[in-house]
């Protein structure tokens, strides 16, 4: 059994803002980097805080501060709309979000179907998880359905701390009953007697959201539900990692922990846990109320239904799209509207642990395994674009310089390689000297790290230097 | 399972990790944060091997699978270790202390280690351990043993990436709430934490034998010395049966040596305080008070408590002076003391409370069966079994009760049972009953080979409630072959009835079993083989009677909690107490009348004999202490008019008699008998 609660003083020197954060954050985000030039005094004092502050999930308009409020473009682009109508008409309350069809998923679930045809429905839907791992939600249930132990846990994993997402931020913002509804449906399935919402600490204005429906739910629903605890992050990236996130709610440091066991098996308290993202959770009542079927309709390839994918604020129509699987990127840069400054150089999906796109790459499809082909991954959907302003080597350095500061420390590639590597690059480039060590050290990351972190971290030097070789290496 | 490991096929019986597997055909995986006392934390990231179809994976968190196909050392599985070696190389200071980590930057032929000494990083604030975390590798091991094992908290990690720290609870090791278990110094593979002993008195200059007496299973052990003071204990062999590396052994010993109220020189008690007095009239006195008692009461007035390990030439003087010299039988020791009425149950059912097999074959059994805490009290045994278990040697059923226990044995048991102590003999009447059921019994062996199979069977009945429980272990023991039974034994016991039938119903034609008591508290089955021994009642009952007149203890450290308060109790009534121990006690400073300094067995010379009946000779010594208890034994008895030879010559004697006691107990023939 592992021991829960350790001596917080410690636990707490892991997170970055434990403690206190300034009045006002300047965010240090890989969006704001590649924007730097809109705003530039917002950039120098994002540069100048202590602690650094890494995404507040307002890329849309970067680069920003905690005290900018503007609101993305939010549009339906796929033939049926999954999430994206929960979102047209800012923030919802309880009443407008019934008014849409809400919770009818919840009681269908409740009364007229089995657990496991609840989960069937989901394996059927093809539904994957959309925090970046992409792994079937139906069969992730299933395996903590058929565990012996009866105790059982749901997270809800709000952390996301990608560069240039915030599709998870606007849906616990404007209609935070989604998620829940599609929480309390994959409690009920699995058999979870208490949920936990995990939201990061630079979203207030969600965990306010998630709070008050939460508080407003209570009352309104007759049926006898899982207890839901909202828990805020105190600043780190690593958490959002599902071992770290389970490690963090039991008052450990967050770091991950190998699999197998998956949580499934031995999650939160050692019991069996699943943990969702917020928008995967977002899909469980269009999938409940139409069928598995009808969102399997939706999509292409191993990717199923809609994806909502946020974009920059390099582009000339920054926010969040819903899109069906499958749309070409080029379709999708399109909508963008093209770029405020400059021309499109390359886009970086699912930063900061995936590689780069370039232009050339563009007639690719939007999917999971389609993007992994071109070295690059769906990760939260999000899409940085950056022009000829931001050199591949700076973007690199930018991305492994988060991926150091974030590093939990735990193994032994990715505490002390991302930190050599962070060296290197401090200058933008890499010298032709410096090339073998920094391959050694990048595939020893993509060979040996203990979880996605790490891993990714290499990837993404070799995705580097497998398509900017050329601008990164300076001779001597 | 058969896996291919580096191009040659092997069998294992068991799903191991690959670690384990390669580690037991001989194959070293480099490895820095495994330790098999912990749970896998899998970050060093040394331990890589890949597998075929599947490419690189840490070998201590995957286990094997049939038709498997591993490489343990090729290009890139070496390129990503020494890569992992080099970041971890980069900060530590220059390679010198020999240690796992140091041996792995020589393997892979890295020299770098150059980084800066930070004074700050070096605390030397704790009396045994000193702290240099210039040398961290950031491997946790300190942190996990001492959450996991020790249960505390004392080792922290601050910060995270690649500012994470280890520090000590507050800030300083000294004022920390450290138990100085030192368990973190023995799980550490680069020298950050270390003995303080060493770092004061440098690396030993030369070593000898002797045995460990810690617990029952007397160890051999390799004591270095350095001026000529003890400052560190080593196994005696790699592997863990013969080893004595536990924790314990390595260093509880300097609670006795290096104790501050250790005994250099006989005390007598006057007018309420311990006085100085010299060796040859303490002697005197002692036989006097002998002579007294037996004028004043006969041979009842007088009477021995033997506790502490003693070495056999000890127990033969004792036993000269009890027997032959006085013609008493007023002997007790801390094993019959605790466990009289356990005692009795063994000898009816089965005729011995000794294990039915010397330790080390243990390593035969297919399959182990362990209930209680045989990590605490037996720790060498305890890493034998676990390791038994990891490298597929053996399955591993354990018995947990308490929550001290969880964790430890149960990290490397195949099975796991967590039961509160009362219900012990509940489950295993249900294991046995389920046993019978399933018809893993050999009935026709068991009715020739017991008195009363019969009548057992038709009382056995187990309780509804641990069903679930009795099937896995059945499913286990069913199979098994060669099954061994190891359980600590408590003084509160009320649960050996039922392992002892375990243990006959397992035996049969096709099955061997082995019983292996242990018994935590009062760890002295020696003293009873040789001595024998009386109970407590019986104690209680002279001292009340004031018919014992003066009492030697010989030992110290007879104050085990279940039978603290009534000993106490009754040995006030004692007129004259005589203690020979190492340190002055709670015994010697308040009960005792004359107190003579013993010796600890880093100083003694003589043989031991582990409680699974195995001889082992404590050779050598250390310079100036010639007179020990052997000597002093002998100077009473000549005081009493009785002469004895030489510690060779009493030796030969206690040989002869061991062998004869062997030779009747095997032709006991006796007939094993359950009991309910």
């Amino acid at each position: 059994m592992v021991r829960i609660n350790l001596p917080k003083k410690e636990v707490n020197t892991f997170y970055n803002a434990a403690d206190t954060m300034p009045e006002e954050e300047y965010c240090s985000g890989l969006a704001c980097y590649v924007s730097r030039n809109l705003k530039k005094e917002f950039w120098k004092k994002a540069m100048a805080q202590r602690p650094r502050t890494y995404c507040l999930g307002k890329c849309y308009s970067s680069p920003s501060s905690s005290s900018t409020h503007e609101k993305p473009i939010i549009e339906v682009r796929s033939r049926k709309s999954v999430i994206g109508r929960y979102l047209l008409k800012g923030e919802l309350t309880l009443k407008d979000y019934i008014s849409l069809g809400g919770f009818k998923a919840l009681e269908y679930a409740l009364t007229s179907l089995s657990k496991r045809n609840i989960i069937k429905e989901v394996e059927k839907s093809y539904l994957r998880g959309r925090g970046g791992g992409g792994f079937p939600t139906g069969k992730k249930w299933l395996l903590a359905y058929n565990q012996k132990e009866t105790e059982r846990y749901l997270i809800v994993n709000g952390d996301e701390g990608d560069p240039g997402a915030y599709v998870d931020r606007f849906i616990m913002e404007y209609s935070p009953f989604l998620p829940i509804e599609g929480a309390l449906i994959a409690a009920h399935a699995i058999g979870a007697q208490k949920v936990y919402f995990y939201i990061r600490r630079e979203y207030p204005r969600s965990v306010a959201r998630v709070r008050e429906a939460v508080k407003s739910m209570a009352s309104f629903l007759k049926y006898k539900l899982p207890k839901i605890v909202v828990v805020v992050g105190k600043g780190s990236y690593v958490v959002g990692e599902e071992t770290a996130l389970i490690n963090a709610l039991m008052g450990r440091r967050p770091e991950p922990v190998f699999k197998p066991p998956y949580p499934t098996e031995r999650g939160l308290y050692g019991k069996p846990t699943v943990v969702n993202n917020v928008e995967t959770l977002s899909n469980i009542p269009y999938i409940i109320s139409n069928g598995g079927k009808e969102y399997y309709e939706l999509g292409f390839s191993k990717s199923r239904g809609t994806k909502l994918v946020s974009l920059n604020s390099l582009f000339k129509r920054p926010g969040i799209y819903e899109f069906e699987f499958g749309v070409p990127l080029k379709e999708i840069v399109s909508t963008g509207g093209g770029l405020k400054r400059g021309k499109v150089a390359g886009l970086l999906i699912g930063a900061p642990l995936s590689g780069v796109v370039r232009p050339e790459e563009f007639d690719t499809r939007l999917g999971y395994e389609e993007l992994e082909e071109i070295g690059s991954s769906l990760g939260h959907g999000n899409i940085i674009a950056f022009n000829e302003e931001s050199p591949p080597g700076e973007i690199l350095r930018e991305i492994v310089s988060f991926l150091s500061y974030e590093s939990c420390g735990k193994c032994t590639p990715c505490r002390l390689g991302t930190k050599k590597l962070e060296g290197i690059l401090s200058k933008g480039y890499i010298l032709r000297d410096e090339l073998e060590e920094v391959y050694d050290i990048a595939h020893t990351l993509v060979s040996s790290s203990l979880c996605g972190l790490g891993i990714g971290a290499g990837r993404v030097v070799l995705s580097f230097l497998s398509k900017y070789r050329r601008v990164i290496v300076h001779e001597g | 399972m058969k896996v291919k490991i580096d191009g040659v096929e092997y069998k294992f019986e068991k799903k191991i990790s690959i670690l384990n597997a390669a580690r037991k055909v001989g194959i070293d995986i480099p490895t820095l944060c495994y330790d098999r006392r912990l749970s896998p934390n899998a970050s060093c990231r040394l331990c890589l091997v890949k597998i075929k179809g599947k490419g690189i994976v840490t070998s201590c968190t995957t286990p094997i699978e049939d038709g498997m196909e591993v490489v343990t050392d090729d290009d890139e599985v070496r390129k990503a270790v020494r890569m992992n070696l080099r970041l971890l190389s980069s900060r530590y200071p220059k390679p010198a202390l020999k240690k796992r980590f140091d041996q792995l930057l020589e393997r892979y032929g890295l020299k770098e280690g150059g980084g800066a000494i930070n004074r700050e990083e070096i605390d030397d604030s704790h009396p045994f351990i000193y702290v240099d975390m210039n040398r961290c590798i950031n491997c946790y091991n300190c942190v996990r043993v001492c959450e996991d094992i020790a249960g505390r908290l004392v080792w922290r990690i601050t910060n995270r990436g690649a500012e994470s720290r280890i520090i000590a609870e507050g800030g300083s090791l000294g004022r920390s709430s450290c138990i100085s278990c030192r368990a973190c110094v023995d799980v550490c593979p680069s020298g950050a934490i270390e003995d303080a002993m060493l770092v004061k008195y440098g690396t030993p200059e030369r070593y000898y034998w002797s045995v460990c007496n810690m617990c029952s299973l007397a160890c051999r052990v390799s004591v270095g010395v350095s001026r000529n003071k003890p400052v560190l204990i080593r196994p005696a062999g790699e592997k863990p049966l013969d080893a004595g590396g536990c924790l314990k052994g390595r260093y509880i010993w300097e609670d006795a040596f290096y104790s501050a109220e250790r005994l250099h020189y006989p005390l007598i008690r006057k007018g309420g305080f311990l006085k100085k007095v010299d060796i040859k009239d303490a002697i005197g006195i002692a036989s006097e008070k002998i002579r007294e008692a037996v004028k004043e009461q006969g041979s009842e007035g007088f009477g021995l408590i033997v506790s502490g390990r003693l070495t056999l030439e000890e127990y033969y003087m004792l036993n000269i002076l009890s027997r032959e010299v006085i013609g008493s039988d007023n002997v007790w020791n801390s094993f019959t003391l605790c466990y009289q009425s356990i005692l009795g149950e063994f000898m009816n059912s089965i005729g011995s409370i000794w294990p039915s097999i010397p330790y080390k074959e243990i390593g035969i059994s297919d399959s182990i069966i362990v209930v209680g805490d045989v990590d605490s009290y037996h720790p060498a045994l305890g890493d034998a079994i676990r390791e038994l278990s990891l490298q597929g040697d053996a399955r591993l059923l354990v018995v947990g009760t308490s929550p001290s226990t969880e964790g430890f044995m149960q990290n490397a048991s195949d099975v796991y049972i967590k039961v509160e102590k009362e219900r012990i003999g509940g489950l295993f009447n249900c294991i046995n009953k389920r046993l019978v059921e399933e018809g893993y019994v050999d009935l026709d062996y068991l009715r020739g080979a017991t008195e009363n199979l019969g009548e057992y069977l038709g009382v056995i009945n187990g309780e509804k409630s641990c069903e679930n429980n009795a099937e896995k272990a059945v499913e286990m023991l069913g199979r098994g072959r060669n099954v061994s039974l190891i359980f600590e034994v408590e003084p509160w016991y009320e649960s050996t009835k039922e392992l002892i039938d375990t243990y006959i119903l397992l035996n049969g034609r096709e099955r061997r079993a082995n019983i292996v008591p242990l018994f935590e508290e009062c760890d002295l089955v020696d003293a009873f083989y040789i001595l024998g021994g009386r109970s407590i009642d019986d104690l209680a009952q002279k001292a009340k009677e004031r018919e014992l007149k003066t009492l030697m203890i010989v030992g110290g450290n007879i104050l085990r909690p279940a039978i603290r308060e009534r000993l106490l109790s009754s040995l006030r009534d004692v007129d004259f107490i005589i203690e020979i121990v190492p340190t002055l006690d709670y015994f010697s400073r308040y009960y005792a009348s004359l107190v003579f300094p013993g010796r600890t067995y880093l100083e003694k010379r003589g043989h031991y004999l582990s409680s699974d009946m195995t001889i082992r000779h404590a050779p050598s010594s250390l310079e100036g202490t010639e007179f020990q208890e052997f000597d002093l034994l002998k100077g009473i008895l000549e005081a009493l008019g009785y002469s004895v030879g030489s510690m060779e010559e009493v030796w030969n004697v206690v040989k002869e008699k061991i062998r004869k006691n062997v030779i009747a107990k095997n032709n006991s023939g006796k007939k094993y008998k359950f009991l309910f």
